[in-house]
């Protein structure tokens, strides 16, 4: 961003000037005036929950393990000192400075993170938020909201920080399309449409709070249309609030899964002979999960879950159909109404634990490479054969993996013909083979490898990265 | 619409998001036994002058042996260099936007051997709007190369090989007889700031194919990667365009930044301009192109495709140090890393995994990758019913064993499969082949028809139907195959619903789809 000084102050003078012959012209009516004072007010309850987010996460790329800073925001929500802000901004963080209203600047830990709705909670001192007169914000009832209402955004635009925009809610129940994935890798936004607005969110937004002129904070700031102006999505409050009680009660939020996506019915109730409009329509079934085996299958459109009426009629119904399953205690047996060409049955299925969406990863920097722990979930975003062994994430260029021809998204499940199930494993192995040539066997889809890793002797090269 | 998480880094950089990135196959060590395709006949005199034209490659081509040392003037470089230089049309068919492409593009081609070997871009490959003009798009089929040269010369070719990391392509003349001019190579060359070339490109036909003359210069040494330069001078030069010493020698050629990501990913440097790429650095690539034309016309000259047998396994060269840390015996041997359920490899028992280091008690010579060819060419050599015994070695070279192997016939393929139109939903579909089932890694025994190509206004493309999709089922009728598929077509057009639900498989995931025809429309045609 470039701000000529000189162009910006005689941008400020046309303004001041504007403002003052309009004022001057016609004072400003009563209601205008209420809204000024709405605002004033809003800013000054709220300017002291908001916090600038300047956090430090490892990543692993190029077979490597990096560091890397950004900036976000966040919000106070109770005395405690917890922290609202985004999974992108402050999840994985392995270390989290945050800038409060009064430019101070204090280390803050990382409480719990859930990327499934992007969003996370750090925490700083008690004391602090005393010592320095900090308010907690609270939640609204974002279901309340009216398309048209006045809302603010607070947050660090451009790293900008204490700056609030205005502007109205735009849409109230936007449903962004499947596929959605975060800079890390994992899907979100199954559980949630999102409110858009068109108060300016920039990067560095995220994680600061769309507030309403009650001075609620109706929802989490957090993504923005690319090469648009004033289109910014916000993760609206009824899901924030729930996600941010159980990070900060349990550090995490625990979800059932049944392993079915699911597709709005809108346009074809009357091919599947339905006389009334209710059901979803089970797009695909996972691999292996729960309603595999409980035999239920693509085409089959499900009418109730547990007894509670299922209704997809459209796309925006949907994020509330998987929020349901969601909401199942986990393992609990839940009985079904399917229907099948015409045929209604009922079925039973037991519920899983969602479980993390990626495992953790490891640096082998001896063979040049990183890899990934392999969870339940990863085996169905990626498409995996199964769960056991590692997966390749990074490969060095120039290292001894690169040499032996190794390929990132390969999973590794043997070392020296000992089978590695899992990262510890892995990591076991990778002890044991120390300096010597170590041969990995490679699950690569339907096929099977081998790759030897001969560790020493690497040419220095920077890789391309200059 | 694109959204993304507002992070700084994020928005704040559009190349993450404004650039197209096509299904570039990657250079895995992946080979695939499928049938080869259909070529022009066999010529032999290519290969038999093969062995020569190594030699001739080192030894000064056109240049006047006299004027060496003291390097032509440029006159005389305009007169070597004019007749080897081409210009290459050829046509590209690509699904982009749901609908099939045709285009006749074009790009400048150099002979570098008397048999017809021709450097070209490797920009080729990706969908063209027009000359050097990128679309977006799944990966062309590229046919029907004609060259161009300058003196009036036409000659019809074919491609020989891609290299992805380098960004060019070999192209082989198929109907030239005798010598053709040529240009040579030098890596006997040291460059440095200022070192001076000379590069030529052709006008095109509107411009009567003029020879254009460039001088360039190089402007800057790169570190990384290495035998790369920066240059300075005309940007007229395409991709692959030669650049010549004083003495008449080819030292390197241009590798422009590349336009497409993923291309000339080894020789990228983060510049704007063109660079040079040293012939040090691509040596490797034309041995290899060589020795592909070779197969490739050693393959001709056998039996046609549908005549070949098929084993059904995909495989790597296993490699010296794999093959020394298992105790395989040396002399060369392959990994049998896929066996395709079903096939005749699978029915004799062969594994992934497999070891296998002779054919007929011959040895497997294959130690690198590029050694593949041998062993392809060996099944491919065979017909169907024709049984090939491959020796199976176990670790440790302590045991070995025989599995007999009877070739079947070879699958059909997306290439061959039959098509069918539906004018009515404006789609195409073409017969599932064993291809797109392995592509899509779905169970061999999934049965449909594929969608080929959709016109995005259409009926079908309105859907959401998209090439790729398999479809299995049309409001109540099952689509098991082309028939049913028309059938099912036929049926629903009888009836004129109001709505015509596809039921579609694409990879693992199962999705539904609604046309809603405006069956008035087809009855007023």
């Amino acid at each position: 961003m470039t701000i000529t000084p000189s162009r910006l102050g005689v941008h400020l003078v046309a303004v001041v000037l504007l403002a003052g012959v309009a004022f001057a012209l016609t004072p400003l009516p009563t209601h205008a005036a209420d809204l000024q004072t709405s605002i004033l007010r809003v800013q000054r309850n709220a300017h002291t929950a908001l916090v600038n987010i300047q956090p430090v996460t490892e990543s692993y790329t190029r077979g490597e393990k990096r560091k890397r800073a950004s900036v976000g925001s966040g919000f106070l929500i109770d005395t405690q000192g917890h922290i609202v802000t985004n999974y992108h901004v402050a999840g994985r963080a392995s270390r989290v400075m945050v800038t409060l209203h009064n430019k101070e600047r204090v280390e803050a830990e990382l409480i719990g993170e859930d990327p499934l709705t992007d969003l996370a909670v750090i925490k700083i001192p008690a004391e602090l938020v005393s010592d320095y007169d900090m308010k907690p914000v609270r939640f609204g009832d974002s279901d309340a909201l009216e398309v048209g209402e006045f809302v603010m955004a607070l947050g660090s635009p451009l790293a900008l920080a204490r700056t609030m925009t205005f502007g109205v809610v735009s849409n109230k129940d936007r449903y962004l399309p499947e596929g959605m994935t975060l800079p890390t890798g994992e899907r979100t936004g199954d559980f949630n449409t999102w409110i858009q607005t068109d108060a300016a969110i920039n990067p560095g937004n995220s994680g600061g709070p769309l507030i309403n002129l009650a001075g609620e904070v109706v929802g989490v700031n957090a993504r923005g249309a690319m090469f648009a102006d004033n289109i910014g999505f916000a993760i609206p409050a009824a899901t924030a609030k729930a996600v941010a009680a159980s990070l900060v009660k349990i550090g995490e939020v625990k979800r059932s899964y049944v392993g079915i996506q699911f597709q709005s019915l809108q346009d074809w109730e009357q091919l599947f002979g339905m006389t009334e409009a209710r059901g979803a329509l089970i797009a695909s079934v996972e691999r292996g999960g729960p309603a595999a085996a409980a035999g239920l299958l693509p085409g089959d459109v499900l009418l109730s879950y547990g007894g509670t009426p299922v209704t997809a009629r459209f796309d925006e119904e949907l994020p509330g159909v998987y929020q349901l399953i969601a909401d199942t205690p986990i393992g609990t047996e839940v009985t079904l109404e399917v229907l099948r060409r015409e045929n209604t049955s009922t079925m039973t299925i037991t519920t899983v634990e969602t479980g993390k969406l990626s495992g953790d990863e490891f640096e082998a920097e001896a063979w040049g490479f990183t890899v990934r722990g392999i969870t339940d979930q990863m085996v169905f975003d990626r498409d995996l054969m199964s769960k056991d062994g590692v997966v390749v994430e990074g490969v060095r260029t120039g290292g001894p993996a690169d040499r032996g021809n190794l390929s990132r998204g390969w999973v590794i499940d043997q070392i020296n013909d000992t089978p590695v199930n899992d990262l510890a494993a892995f990591e076991a192995q990778y002890a044991a083979a120390g300096n010597a040539p170590a041969l990995l066997r490679i699950v690569d889809q339907e096929r099977l490898r081998l790759v030897l890793v001969t560790p020493g002797d690497e040419p220095t090269t920077d890789g391309g990265s200059r | 619409m694109n959204t993304a998480p507002l992070h700084p880094t994020n928005r704040l950089s559009p190349l993450r998001t404004g650039t197209h990135e096509p299904a570039i196959a990657t250079d895995h060590p992946t080979n695939r036994l499928s049938p080869p395709r259909s070529g022009a006949p066999a010529r032999s005199a290519l290969r038999l002058a093969l062995p020569l034209l190594l030699v001739a490659l080192f030894v000064p081509g056109v240049a006047d042996a006299k004027k060496k040392r003291k390097g032509q003037t440029v006159p005389q470089f305009y007169e070597m260099a004019a007749p080897t230089l081409a210009t290459v049309e050829f046509n590209q068919e690509f699904v982009a936007g749901g609908q099939n492409q045709q285009t006749k593009s074009y790009t400048d081609g150099v002979v570098i051997s008397a048999d017809g070997l021709v450097l070209i871009s490797g920009n080729v490959r990706f969908p063209q709007r027009g000359p050097g003009r990128m679309a977006s798009g799944s990966l062309p089929e590229l046919t029907g190369f004609r060259l161009f040269f300058s003196d009036g010369r036409e000659h019809e070719a074919e491609v020989v090989t891609f290299d992805t990391d380098l960004n060019l392509g070999l192209l082989r003349i198929v109907d030239a007889e005798g010598p053709l001019p040529h240009v040579s190579f030098t890596d006997d060359f040291t460059p440095e700031i200022g070192t001076a070339f000379r590069s030529m490109t052709l006008y095109t036909k509107e411009y009567g194919r003029e020879p254009v003359y460039s001088p360039m210069s190089i402007n800057a040494m790169l570190e990384t990667p290495q035998d790369v330069w920066s240059l300075a001078g005309s940007t007229t030069n395409l991709v692959g365009a030669p650049l010549w010493n004083a003495r008449g020698k080819v030292v390197g050629v241009v590798a422009q930044v590349p336009m497409t990501p993923g291309a000339g990913r080894m020789v990228r440097p983060r510049l704007s301009g063109p660079v040079g790429l040293s012939y040090a650095r691509f040596q490797a690539f034309i041995t290899d192109g060589r020795s592909a034309a070779e197969q490739q016309i050693a393959a001709q000259e056998k039996p046609p495709e549908d005549d070949a047998g098929w084993l059904g396994i995909e495989f790597q060269a296993l490699g010296k140090p794999v093959a020394k840390h298992l105790g395989i015996s040396e002399g060369g041997a392959i990994l049998v890393t896929r066996v395709i359920p079903g096939s005749p490899a699978g029915d004799a028992g062969l594994a992934p995994l497999d070891i296998l280091v002779a054919i007929d008690g011959a040895r497997i010579a294959v130690n690198k990758e590029s050694d593949l060819n041998t062993f392809i060419g060996a099944v491919r050599a065979q017909k169907p019913g024709a049984t090939m015994t491959f020796t199976r070695e176990a670790r440790g070279g302590a045991s070995t064993d025989e599995v007999a192997v009877t070739l079947a016939n070879s699958p059909k393929t997306e290439l061959h499969a039959e098509r069918r139109v539906n004018d009515a939903f404006e789609l195409t579909v073409r017969e599932l082949t064993l291809d797109t089932l392995l592509g899509q890694r779905l169970d061999p025994t999934t049965t449909g028809v594929v969608v080929d190509g959709v016109t995005r206004a259409g009926w079908g493309g309105l859907a959401g139907l998209s090439p790729g999709m398999i479809i299995q089922r049309i409001n109540e009728h099952d689509v098991t195959d082309l028939d049913t598929f028309e059938a099912a077509l036929a049926k629903v057009t009888e009836e004129t619903p109001e709505k015509v639900l596809f039921f579609v498989r694409f990879r693992r995931d199962t999705r539904f789809f609604v046309a809603e025809p405006d069956w008035d429309e087809l009855s007023a045609e």
